[in-house]
């Protein structure tokens, strides 16, 4: 039997710990640990960006994060452990925005398990970044291009809408 | 009657509102929570792109426009997310 308290999530405005989040989603029972680390990419559709600065609805966050490990159980229920950290603020090009690691006793359901909760978070998380380019401009990020990216795999669940 | 509702604010609506990270606003029983929308709107035009792409939240969890507001509720207006 898997146990939920297990998870743990996080928004931070510090830097995130690859090996903290590993060792957070580690556990005996594990084959496989599928870890997705998120980073600052120096350019959208080759405009140069220069930082991004990430806000997020913290309270909500977490129960929306929430809400993809309780699915995630549902649909992969040998699932032992999901992590979850995302950082906000002023991040610089090549810094990890998001960390999330799955547990499961094969690497199959881990993948996919991963490749959902990634996909979720995208889609519902209400966390938001401003684009700052090297040109001086800024903007949110306003239409789904990230959307777009995972629109290319199908996810198991249903969004949460 | 009227209640009180508290309306976080992120992304664009925050900087509407000289980066104003809340504000209360007050209306009558039984007003639908997209209300809160059409009253920002119509006092922060500039917002109008954002209209038709926004959730509400309430109380940490999404709701249908419709959905009444009560008293005290905590809203929250989510325009597109970009999270990851």
């Amino acid at each position: 039997m898997s146990l939920a308290n297990a998870d743990q999530f996080k928004i931070t405005l510090a830097p995130l710990e690859l090996e903290e989040v590993y060792r957070l989603a580690d556990n005996p029972g594990n084959g496989a640990i599928v870890l997705m680390s998120g980073t600052v990419r120096n350019n959208t559709d080759g405009k140069g960006v220069r930082f991004l600065e990430y806000q997020a609805y913290e309270p909500m966050a977490i129960a929306i994060f929430q809400n993809i490990a309780q699915n995630i159980r549902r649909e992969w229920p040998a699932t032992n452990q999901v992590i979850i950290h995302h950082r906000i603020g002023r991040l610089q090009i090549g810094e990890i925005s998001v960390l999330v690691a799955v547990g499961c006793p094969h690497r199959g359901e881990a993948f996919a398990a991963c490749q959902y909760a990634i996909d979720t978070l995208k889609h519902n998380a209400p966390i938001w970044k401003k684009e700052h380019w090297v040109d001086g401009s800024s903007q949110w990020v306003s239409i789904g291009a990230c959307e777009e990216d995972s629109g290319k795999t199908k996810t198991p669940l249903r969004s949460e809408k | 009657m009227m209640i009180q509702v508290k309306i976080k604010l992120f992304a664009a609506y925050q900087e509407a509102y000289n980066n104003q990270s809340e504000i209360e606003l007050t209306f009558p029983e039984n007003t639908p929570v997209n209300r809160i929308l059409t009253q920002i709107l119509a006092e922060h035009p500039e917002l109008e792109k954002w209209r038709d792409v926004t959730r509400f939240g309430i109380n940490y969890q999404f709701v249908e426009p419709e959905t009444v507001l009560q008293d005290g509720d905590e809203v929250v207006l989510i325009p597109p997310v970009s999270g990851g």
